[in-house]
């Protein structure tokens, strides 16, 4: 194994990760701050906070 | 709190950013594995993280177990999931550095078939919350299996010392660094930032926990 080769790979395992880990994270964050039940207020509330 | 985040974020990214560079191009190569140490400046920052991780799992899952507050059980389970990610990373980047220097891609070497058990226990952790039926109980019990896995993170730590082990020992140990200056740098640096970066991802992952516990509440107060 080359240099590089070993380098891109390690590099790019980590960085690919990383980066799909924190998109998902993302999403998921405003997936949920977007999910509102509009029936209750507390809930409003406690989502706005 | 949110600027907070963010700013530590846009902080954790520009570490990064230096920490590549320095171990990339600005840190010499060494004089036996060559080039092929610059994998070092990433795999040591995530192995750390990951025992960071599992500690802050064993601490907040016991707070859990002893004071029974949900934040406890919040943050055990989001240090968990990092932890799996960061040990996952550590097996990868160690496998590679392994092909290139040792010419093998695994060995059942003491160092890398405990790290590969932590994996799976706390894997078990994840997969234990996600499958029980009843919530609470898979907190109690998911945090008995973050306190009981735990106990391999000092296995792993001292591996290299109480067996005879393929792997290097520890470079850096209280009172003796084996490490030349610039090469040091490039690993403190490195290891800022991958902690920064895992300080944005634990705060980031512990705020979606609220929002869904929250979310899941307020359903809850909603239903007849």
């Amino acid at each position: 194994m080359t240099v590089t080769v070993a380098l891109a790979f390690a590099y790019g395992v980590v960085g690919v990760v990383l980066v799909v880990y924190v998109m998902r994270l993302w999403a998921r964050l405003q997936r949920v701050k977007s999910r509102r039940d509009p029936t209750s207020s507390s809930a409003r509330s406690v989502l706005d906070r | 709190m949110s600027a907070f985040r963010s700013g530590l974020g846009v902080l954790a990214l520009a570490a990064l950013a230096i920490g590549l560079y320095v171990a990339l191009w600005a840190s010499p190569p060494d004089a036996f594995q060559r080039d092929f140490v610059r994998i070092m400046y990433v795999h040591v920052p995530t192995v750390s993280v990951a025992y960071l991780s599992f500690t802050i799992v064993a601490i907040a899952s016991v707070l859990f177990l002893w004071r029974g507050r949900a934040g406890f059980d919040q943050l055990a389970h989001s240090a968990a999931e990092l932890g799996v990610v960061f040990t996952g990373l550590a097996l990868a980047t160690g496998s590679i550095w392994g092909k290139a220097v040792w010419g093998t891609w695994w060995t059942w070497d003491a160092r890398l078939v405990t790290t590969a058990i932590l994996f799976l226990v706390y894997v078990g952790y994840l997969l234990v919350r996600e499958l029980a039926e009843d919530r609470v109980r898979g907190a109690r019990l998911a945090a008995v299996v973050g306190i009981i896995g735990f106990v391999d993170v000092p296995i792993i730590h001292y591996s290299v010392v109480w067996f005879r082990t393929l792997h290097q020992p520890a470079s850096i140990t209280p009172g003796d660094i084996k490490l030349a200056p610039p090469m040091l740098a490039a690993l403190l640096i490195n290891l800022l930032a991958f902690c920064l970066l895992y300080l944005y991802l634990l705060i980031s992952r512990v705020r979606l926990e609220r929002l869904e516990a929250a979310r899941a509440e307020a359903a809850q107060e909603g239903t007849p």
